[in-house]
């Protein structure tokens, strides 16, 4: 056995190396756009604070309430509006 | 996305530090070449001796560590992903790994004598070394990704 066939088998295996990993490659993109399209959207809801003010807002619709002096009903009422 | 960018971050770390830092004793070598000899950098007896065998065995190593580590947990990485990525690290860890035991030994079978053709060793060295890093960024790609 010299080393130019040691280089060939070499090149072959090296081959089959790169082809595997390209492989992998492909169907770890594939199976994550899979997971992707098969996951719920997520909402879009921003949370912000103004003062003692919280502020939800999701689909251009705004609610605010001030926890600081909000009752049961008042909390209940928020949670309603931004659910 | 902000899964992508620290990813992205995590596989920049590694291929500048374990790529680039496994490459200073070469880097060292060509660098006392220019200094010693010129800018006649003769690459065949800088990488002749089959030195980027033993780079391109730990890059895999080390690529083949961190894919069992997320392969453990379930549901992280595809099987046939992982069982792919695993082939092509092992592939390449046993050719450099016999490539570089035959350099070493020299090609006793044939003459007799200790002969080694430094050009073949260095052309294939290269080679598998380009592959090494492209399939071990690969897998810490997807490794890192699916952490």
């Amino acid at each position: 056995m010299d080393i130019e066939m040691v280089g060939t088998i070499a090149a072959a295996l090296i081959s089959i190396s790169l082809a595997l990993s390209i492989f992998a490659l492909i169907r770890y993109q594939r199976e994550k756009k899979r997971k992707q399209q098969s996951s719920p959207e997520s909402l879009d809801v921003q949370i912000s604070v103004k003062g003692r003010n919280i502020v939800v807002k999701r689909e251009n619709k705004e609610s605010q309430i001030d926890f600081g002096s909000a009752r049961s009903e008042d909390l209940e009422r928020f949670l309603k509006k931004v659910q | 996305m902000k899964n992508d960018t620290a990813a992205n971050a995590k596989l920049q770390r590694w291929l500048y530090f374990s790529v680039s830092v496994a490459l200073l004793p070469i880097i060292f070598n060509i660098l006392g070449w220019i200094i010693t000899q010129g800018f006649t950098v003769d690459f065949v007896k800088i990488l002749g001796d089959g030195d980027l065998f033993l780079i391109s065995t730990t890059l895999c190593a080390v690529a083949l560590g961190e894919l069992l580590e997320v392969a453990a947990i379930p549901k992280t990485i595809p099987a046939a992903t992982t069982r792919a990525l695993g082939a092509a690290y092992i592939i390449i860890i046993a050719v450099s790994s016999f490539i570089y035991s035959f350099v070493s030994i020299g090609e006793f079978f044939s003459s007799g004598t200790r002969i080694v053709k430094h050009d073949i060793v260095a052309h294939i060295s290269f080679w598998v070394f380009i592959v090494s890093v492209i399939t071990s960024s690969i897998g810490m790609y997807i490794t890192v990704e699916s952490k």
